[in-house]
């Protein structure tokens, strides 16, 4: 196991007035699940439905609210940023946006050489090797594409330089946050699939986060699907496409069409409404105002169970 | 007669480092009740194609001609002042791409919906409120909501908003560009069904602009492919989703990933043409597997039993 989530919450305080009562997001709230090495998870929900703030406190580049996080064995929750150092090693970060996630006056040589300053790795020569090295990993060019700077690339190629500035460090773990939402259908693919070959080339373990469920089936080894700050549901992908148990779930899969020329004559059942707000979410189940099959025992939060190897729902109606 | 019929339509633009060819000879027509989907990646042409139907032309403009008939009229022929008294919203309307988050923050959603019949129709305030009212209860959004300001509503109720401002005028065409891009996956199949009802209860004709072709099928009626400011095939969606032709659209079909089937996916190679300066011949050449030497020649418009394809593949087949 690599990576072991236990009750993890992260709100963020607002304030409300000048002597008002301080207010919380709660982003995320009792989310529990534990990653194996080399697997790789899709972790999906709307947005606002706090999967980035997840993804971004495993990271600890948010300080939880409560709950573990024990990464190789080890309780990173509230280590100092000083005792974090490894753990920066250890992971890396690709962002949705690849123009605002780059130095815009270094070239891609320095902002794939930077980290390796920064961890004292090498000599000149030597970092020049893997920075080449990592070029070619993501399929670029290093003659072409090293002494560029981010403006003169597409979004595709910047986001590859994303993704060998993350991986650079040989982490153990990278999360991918929207990767391709901001590109072009047919780079999206070419991208997704880059990643899933550095991924069993480096035995590394990917969460990938998006709000896309159609892609995710062709990327990863399990699904997690967050609503309004809770894990809902979690399993693995085949499962989950052919057996979706928590009624969220269902509705995100019945509202995703496939191209097909008869969906016009045909009108989907999704729940009306939208997500709650997470200032002040429903009691007990957050999806209960929606959901079809809601009753009073859904004020209380429902737990956690396994209906199915693997396959854990957070509903009281789940079978 | 069909509703909207275009024949070749220019619209190119200028810009520092030359012409941008971004509409090049566009030909199509609509049936009145019948939605037509133009799809494309991103800089293919799709939204300037509908500002030029619409006629909201960028200001560097340097080519715009062509012939659109409206019902049989041409309306490229009419000067400014008569396109927009008498086309602009009357009789073509638009949903533009992320006009949820364009609402005048300061007019109350009902006082939004009523000015087009205000501005474009002359009608009395008291009178386009009423309507206004009527019409939002039309698009799904309780009463209460029609004295309320854009930030007190959500994201899809701000869609469902412009929706109405596009519909209040009773127009002819509607034109939907990206009306979902802002919005989350069930928000989004909600605002499908709803576009969906009005289509039938009001015999609606739209053009529906989009880069998902998944979402394309919710309401087309004809799909349309786009590239480098060309329509490359037009078919009946049966005919275009069962057997596409184009070399480009059976990519772009096979590069699109799928919930329920069990399909590999495979990208594009390459990457779209530069509408500065786009290829010679067919603007898809570069990237086809199935180029040939007579591709360095445009190709035609070619029809296969109605389904239209720019290739040169189905020569003689005709």
């Amino acid at each position: 196991m690599l990576l072991k989530v236990e009750n993890l919450s992260k709100f963020f305080p607002i304030k409300k007035g000048i002597f008002g009562k301080t207010y919380y997001v709660r982003a995320v709230e009792n989310v529990t699940f534990e990653i194996d090495k080399g697997e790789s998870i899709s972790l999906v929900g709307e947005s606002g439905s706090g999967k980035t703030t997840l993804g971004k406190t495993i990271l600890r580049l948010y300080d939880p609210t409560s709950g573990k996080i024990e990464f190789d064995g080890k309780d990173i929750t509230h280590l100092t940023e000083k005792e974090l150092k490894w753990y920066r090693r250890e992971t890396g970060l690709v962002q949705q946006n690849p123009f605002g996630s780059m130095v815009p006056h270094f070239t891609i040589f320095k902002i794939l050489e930077e980290p390796l300053i920064v961890n004292k790795i090498g000599t000149r020569e030597e970092r020049r090797e893997i920075v080449y090295n990592i070029l070619r990993e993501v399929q670029l060019s290093p003659e072409e594409f090293a002494f560029k700077y981010p403006h003169m690339l597409s979004g595709g190629q910047l986001q590859r330089v994303a993704i060998a500035r993350a991986i650079i460090m040989n982490p153990k773990l990278v999360i991918a946050d929207e990767p391709v939402s901001m590109l072009d259908a047919s780079v999206r693919v070419e991208i997704l699939n880059l990643f899933e070959e550095i991924q069993e080339k480096h035995h590394m373990s990917i969460i990938y986060i998006t709000h896309d469920l159609s892609t995710t089936r062709y990327f990863s080894d399990r699904i997690f699907i967050m609503y309004a700050g809770h894990l809902v549901e979690r399993a693995p992908t085949k499962e989950l496409l052919r057996n979706p148990a928590h009624p969220y779930t269902k509705a995100l899969l019945e509202a995703i069409p496939d191209p097909d020329p008869s969906n016009r004559f045909k009108f989907r059942e999704v729940p009306p409404g939208e997500p709650p707000s997470l200032v002040n979410p429903p009691k007990g189940c957050r999806f209960k105002p929606r959901c079809p099959i809601a009753t009073d025992k859904c004020d209380e939060e429902p737990p956690e169970v396994e209906i199915s190897p693997g396959h854990f729902v957070k509903c009281w109606y789940a079978q | 007669m069909a509703l909207l019929k275009v024949e070749d339509l220019v619209m190119y633009y200028r810009t520092r480092k030359g012409t941008v060819k971004a509409v090049d000879h566009v030909s199509f027509e609509i049936e009145k009740g019948e939605t037509l989907a133009i799809v494309g990646e991103s800089g293919c042409g799709k939204s300037s194609l509908s500002r030029a139907i619409i006629r909201l032309l960028p200001r560097n403009v340097e080519t715009y001609e062509g012939k659109v008939f409206l019902n049989g009229t041409n309306i490229m022929e009419l000067s400014e002042e008569r396109f927009r008294k008498e086309v602009r919203w009357r009789k073509i309307s638009m949903v533009f791409q992320g006009a949820l988050n364009a609402l005048n923050p300061v007019l109350k959603v009902g006082e939004q919906v009523a000015e087009p019949l205000v501005i474009h129709m002359g009608m009395g305030k008291k009178e386009a409120l009423k309507e206004a009212r009527e019409m939002i209860k039309q698009v799904g959004i309780a009463e209460a909501f029609v004295d309320r300001y854009p930030f007190e509503l959500s994201g899809g109720m701000r869609q469902r908003i412009v929706i109405a401002m596009a519909l209040i005028t009773d127009p002819d065409l509607v034109i939907l560009d990206e009306p979902t891009s802002a919005l989350d996956v069930i928000t989004q199949a909600n605002v499908m069904n709803l576009l969906k009802r009005l289509k039938k209860e009001r015999d609606l004709t739209y053009i529906f602009i989009t880069h998902d072709i998944a979402l394309a099928s919710e309401l087309a009626d004809k799909m349309a492919t786009m590239y480098a400011g060309q329509i490359i095939e037009l078919a009946d969606s049966e005919s275009y989703f069962g057997k596409p032709l184009h070399p480009y659209t059976q990519k772009l079909l096979g590069s699109v990933p799928t919930l329920r089937e069990d399909k590999e996916i495979a990208p594009i190679p390459g990457t779209p043409p530069n509408l500065l300066n786009p290829p010679v011949g067919c603007r898809f050449r570069p990237r086809c597997d199935q180029a040939m030497e007579i591709c360095e020649k445009e190709p035609p418009m070619f029809s296969l039993d109605g389904h239209r394809v720019k290739c040169w593949l189905y020569r003689g087949e005709e």
